[in-house]
C-alpha cells in the first residue's frame, strides 16, 4: 500500500486515500465508478473508518481538561484537581423593614427563611432571610429593621439517605446549603485540611448535567452518618442572573408574628445573581486553582483566590508594597474593581480581607486602595468619500463611536492597561472603506472631587511622561502657550481660573477670559513631568465646573498606560467624533502621480474633481 | 484458415467488479469477478434499485424509483422515472449510453417492469436489462 498520510478525518477525504490505493492493482478496475459493487464496499469501508476516527478524536478529546469539550467531561477533569464548579449563584438584595406590632417586647423577631416576593420586569422572585434576625423598636407601635439582606431563591429540604446524598434540584445555590444529621448540624469544608476523624463536616462535589451532591468523611477526614441516620438537607435553589436588578418587593406573610403590618423598602437593588460556571471558565480556573492550592503567594494568586470566589470583580490589579509611595514593606497592595459600580463596597473588602485572612503567609499583610480612574478624552477628526458609503455622516459618527465604545470595553478599560494611539487610528480606518483620513488626539485626564472651601493637598499621578513646554513667558503671553498640565473651570478667590503649568514645575491658576487671560495665583502646586505627577498644595475652591474639576495631561507618547492601582478608562461620552465628507480627495478619486504632472486614472465609483495640471 | 478462426489472443478485460453474490472461484477459492458487460449491467442495477440518501454523504446518488412507486401509476409518473433513470445513470454510469428506458405497469399484479436498452462503450452490442419492481406486502 502507498504511503497514505494519516491526516484525513473525514469521509471523502479517507475514501479518495482509498480510491489512490485501489488504482494500484488491476484485477477489479471499476472501483471508480459509484455504481460498482467495489465502489457500495468502499463507501462501508470509508464510512467505517470516518466513524472510529470521529469517536478516536472526540473520546481523546474528552480525556483531557484542556481539549473537552462536554461540560461533564471538564467536571470529571475538576474533580481530579479537587476544584468544584461553581453553581448558580442567588442575587442578593438590601431592605428595610417597618413592623407595625403591639408586641410589649423590644425586639421584634425576623425567622430565618422569611420569605418576600420581589418583582424584576414581568418575572417574580422569592427572597428569603438566610440568618434569623431582630427588628429594634422604633416607638410604641413600631419596630424597624435597616439594611436587612436577602438573598433570591425558594428554600428545598431533602431527606437523604447515605446511599443518595446527589441533590436533586440542579439549580442549587451551593453556598446555601446546609446539612443536619439526626438534628445536629454538619459544617462545610472545603477540603481536608485540619479535619479530624470525628468532625462533623461535609463536603460539596460538582456531578454531571449540573447536579452537586454532598458526601461526608469515613470516620478518617470527618464524621461518618451511618445509614440510619436522619440526614436533612436545606439549601436554596437559584434563578442565578434573572433575578438582578429587581424594581418591587413585599414581604409575602405580612402578619409574621403577629405583626398588624409589615412595610418593606427596597434600599439597594438586587445584584451577584450569575449562572452555573461555564465550561471555559472550569478550563482557565481548574489547574489554577490546583496549583495555587487555597494559598496566596505570587501576586496571580490574589487574584486567581479572589476572582474565583467573588466572580462579581470585573478586574484586580495587585502589586507589592515596596512598590508604592511611601513604601509599605511586608504588605500586599489589591485594588479591586467590581461590575456595576466604581471599585468596591467597603462590605465587599471585608469581605474579600476575610476570605484572604487564611491564605496569605503570616508575615505579608494585604492592603485594599480603592481603584483610581485615568479617563480618556478623545478627539477624532474622520474624513470620508460620501461616494463611497451610503451612510450620512451622522450615522457615521454614531456608528463608529460605538464600535470605539465597544472596542474601549474589550482592550482598553482595566487596570494595567495600555491606550494604544494606533490600534485606534487603524479601528477606525478599517471601519469602512470611504474613510479616507483619520486625526486623533487623545488626553489623559484624572477627575477631582475637592471638599468646598477646605484646604487640600491631594497628588494626582498619571504614570507616563509629560511633554514638557517650554518655560512660559509672561510678556509673550498664553495665546501660542502649549502647558503640559492644564484643568477645567474652578473657582478661586471668587474668580473662575483654570489652572496650567509654566514650563517649570509649577502650577499657575489662570484666569478664563480671552485674550486678557492673566494669572491668577501663582504656585498652586508642582509637576513632575518624568514621572507624570501632579500635585497641590493648600488647594481651595468654592465651586467648579461641572461634577469635578478634570486634570488633563499632554503626556510626551501619543500611547499611555495605567499601573497599580489605576483604571484606564474610555467612556462612551469621552468620545468624540467629527465626520465630514471631503470635497477633493485626488487618492480616493482616482488621481496618481505620474512625473511632475497629475493623471487622471480609472477608478469606478469614486468622486473624480478635475484637477489642473500643476496643482 | 484456423488462424484467422481462433482469436490469436483472449479479449481484453475493460470492466471487472466483484459479484453481487460474492462467489468463490471453484478453481482457487479466490473471490471471482464479473466483468465487462456483466459488470456495466450489475452496475445499472445497483444505481437503479438506490434510493437517494442510501449511500452514506451521497444523497444525490440513486434513482428513487422504490420512492416513486407510491406516485399513482400513471404515465406522467412514468415519465418521471424514465427521467430519473436516464439522468441518473447519464451522471453515474459512464460507460453506457441509454438508448430508450421502456415502463410496462402490470396494475394487476402490483408491478412494473423497468426495460432498459443501453450501449456500452468499446462493446457494439445493444444490451438489454429488465427489472419488475413489486410490491413487498
Amino acid at each position: 500500500m502507498p504511503k497514505t498520510p494519516v491526516k484525513n478525518l473525514d469521509f471523502v477525504s479517507l475514501k479518495s486515500d482509498f480510491l489512490n490505493f485501489l488504482r494500484t492493482q488491476d484485477k477489479y478496475a471499476d472501483y471508480n465508478l459509484e455504481g460498482s459493487n467495489m465502489n457500495v464496499l468502499l463507501d462501508v469501508l470509508s464510512y467505517n473508518t470516518f466513524y472510529n476516527q470521529y469517536y478516536n478524536n472526540m473520546a481523546l478529546s474528552e480525556m483531557f481538561l484542556d481539549s473537552s469539550q462536554l461540560r461533564n467531561s471538564a467536571i470529571s477533569h475538576a474533580k481530579e484537581l479537587n476544584y468544584v464548579p461553581h453553581s448558580k449563584k442567588s442575587a442578593t438584595a438590601t431592605v428595610d423593614l417597618v413592623v407595625r406590632s403591639d408586641q410589649t417586647s423590644n425586639f421584634f423577631n425576623i425567622p430565618k427563611y422569611t420569605r418576600f416576593t420581589a418583582k424584576c420586569g414581568d418575572r417574580t422572585f422569592s427572597f428569603v432571610t438566610t440568618e434569623s434576625t431582630f427588628a429594634g423598636r422604633l416607638d410604641d407601635e413600631r419596630f424597624q429593621k435597616l439594611n436587612l439582606v436577602i438573598t433570591e431563591g425558594r428554600v428545598i429540604t431533602e431527606l437523604k439517605t447515605t446511599k443518595d446524598l446527589t441533590l436533586k434540584s440542579a439549580a442549587v445555590d451551593t453556598d446555601s446549603i446546609e446539612v443536619a444529621v439526626n438534628g445536629e448540624p454538619y459544617r462545610f469544608v472545603k477540603d481536608i485540611f485540619g479535619v479530624g476523624k470525628n468532625d462533623k463536616v461535609f463536603y460539596v462535589q460538582a456531578e454531571p448535567d449540573g447536579f452537586y451532591s454532598i458526601y461526608f468523611g469515613d470516620n478518617q477526614i470527618g464524621n461518618q452518618p451511618a445509614t440510619s441516620d436522619d440526614i436533612r438537607v436545606t439549601y436554596i435553589i437559584s434563578n442565578g442572573s434573572a433575578a438582578n436588578g429587581i424594581t418591587s418587593i413585599v414581604i409575602s406573610d405580612r402578619y409574621l408574628n403577629g405583626a398588624s403590618s409589615i412595610v418593606t423598602t427596597l434600599v439597594e437593588s438586587s445584584v451577584g445573581g450569575r449562572e452555573h460556571e461555564s465550561l471555559e471558565s472550569i478550563k482557565k480556573f481548574a489547574p489554577r486553582a490546583y496549583q495555587i492550592q487555597e494559598r496566596a503567594v505570587t501576586r496571580q494568586d490574589y487574584a486567581i483566590l479572589l476572582q474565583q470566589r467573588f466572580p462579581k470583580i470585573q478586574a484586580i490589579s495587585v502589586f507589592g508594597g515596596d512598590e508604592i509611595d511611601p513604601p509599605q514593606y511586608g504588605s500586599v497592595v489589591i485594588s479591586v474593581d467590581v461590575s456595576a459600580a466604581q471599585g468596591a463596597s467597603d462590605a465587599e473588602i471585608a469581605l474579600y480581607d476575610e476570605y484572604l485572612r487564611d491564605k496569605t503567609p503570616l508575615t505579608i499583610q494585604p492592603i485594599f486602595v480603592q481603584p483610581k480612574f485615568i479617563f480618556i478624552d478623545l478627539l477624532a477628526d474622520v474624513k470620508y468619500n460620501s461616494k463611497l458609503t451610503t451612510l450620512n455622516p451622522e450615522e457615521l459618527r454614531v456608528t463608529i463611536k460605538n464600535e470605539l465604545a465597544t472596542f474601549a470595553e474589550s482592550y482598553i478599560n482595566g487596570f494595567n492597561s495600555l491606550y494604544s494611539q494606533s490600534k485606534v487610528v487603524k479601528l477606525i480606518d478599517n471601519f469602512d472603506e470611504a474613510i479616507t483620513s483619520v486625526d486623533v488626539t487623545a488626553v489623559p485626564y484624572i477627575e477631582y472631587n475637592p471638599i468646598l472651601n477646605l484646604p487640600d493637598s491631594p497628588s494626582f499621578n498619571f504614570g507616563n511622561e509629560l511633554n514638557k513646554p517650554y518655560a512660559f513667558v509672561e510678556s509673550q503671553g498664553f495665546s501660542d502657550y502649549k502647558p503640559a498640565v492644564y484643568s477645567s473651570i474652578f473657582t478661586l478667590d471668587g474668580i473662575d481660573v483654570t489652572m496650567q503649568d509654566d514650563g517649570q514645575g509649577n502650577l499657575l491658576a489662570t484666569t478664563i477670559n480671552v485674550p486678557t487671560k492673566a494669572i491668577l495665583k501663582r504656585n498652586i502646586g508642582t509637576v513632575d513631568y518624568e514621572t507624570g505627577v501632579v500635585k497641590l498644595s493648600n488647594f481651595e475652591t468654592s465651586e467648579y465646573e461641572g461634577n469635578a474639576i478634570k486634570i488633563y495631561a499632554n503626556t510626551k507618547a501619543k500611547s499611555f498606560e495605567s499601573q497599580q492601582d489605576r483604571i484606564l478608562e474610555l467612556k462612551a461620552s469621552d468620545i468624540n467624533l467629527n465626520v465630514s465628507p471631503v470635497s477633493s480627495i485626488k487618492k480616493a478619486a482616482g488621481f496618481a502621480t505620474i512625473g511632475s504632472t497629475t493623471q487622471p486614472v480609472y477608478n469606478p465609483g469614486s468622486d473624480i474633481s478635475v484637477a489642473g495640471e500643476g496643482e | 484458415m484456423a488462424s484467422l478462426l481462433t482469436p490469436r489472443s483472449k479479449r481484453r478485460t475493460v470492466y471487472s467488479d466483484i459479484p453481487d453474490s460474492f462467489a468463490l472461484s471453484p478453481v482457487n477459492s479466490d473471490l471471482t469477478r464479473v466483468t465487462d458487460e456483466l459488470s456495466v449491467k450489475q452496475s445499472i442495477k445497483n444505481l437503479m434499485l438506490t434510493d437517494r440518501g442510501e449511500r452514506l454523504f451521497q444523497r444525490d446518488l440513486g434513482s428513487d424509483v422504490k420512492a416513486l412507486l407510491f406516485e399513482n401509476a400513471n404515465p406522467a409518473g412514468f415519465k418521471i422515472i424514465q427521467n430519473h433513470i436516464k439522468d441518473l445513470l447519464k451522471i453515474k454510469e459512464p460507460r453506457c449510453n441509454v438508448i430508450d428506458v421502456t415502463i410496462s405497469s402490470m396494475l394487476d399484479s402490483n408491478q412494473i417492469e423497468i426495460t432498459l436498452r443501453y450501449s456500452i462503450i468499446n462493446i457494439t452490442q445493444i444490451q438489454e436489462f429488465s427489472v419488475i419492481l413489486d410490491r413487498v406486502r
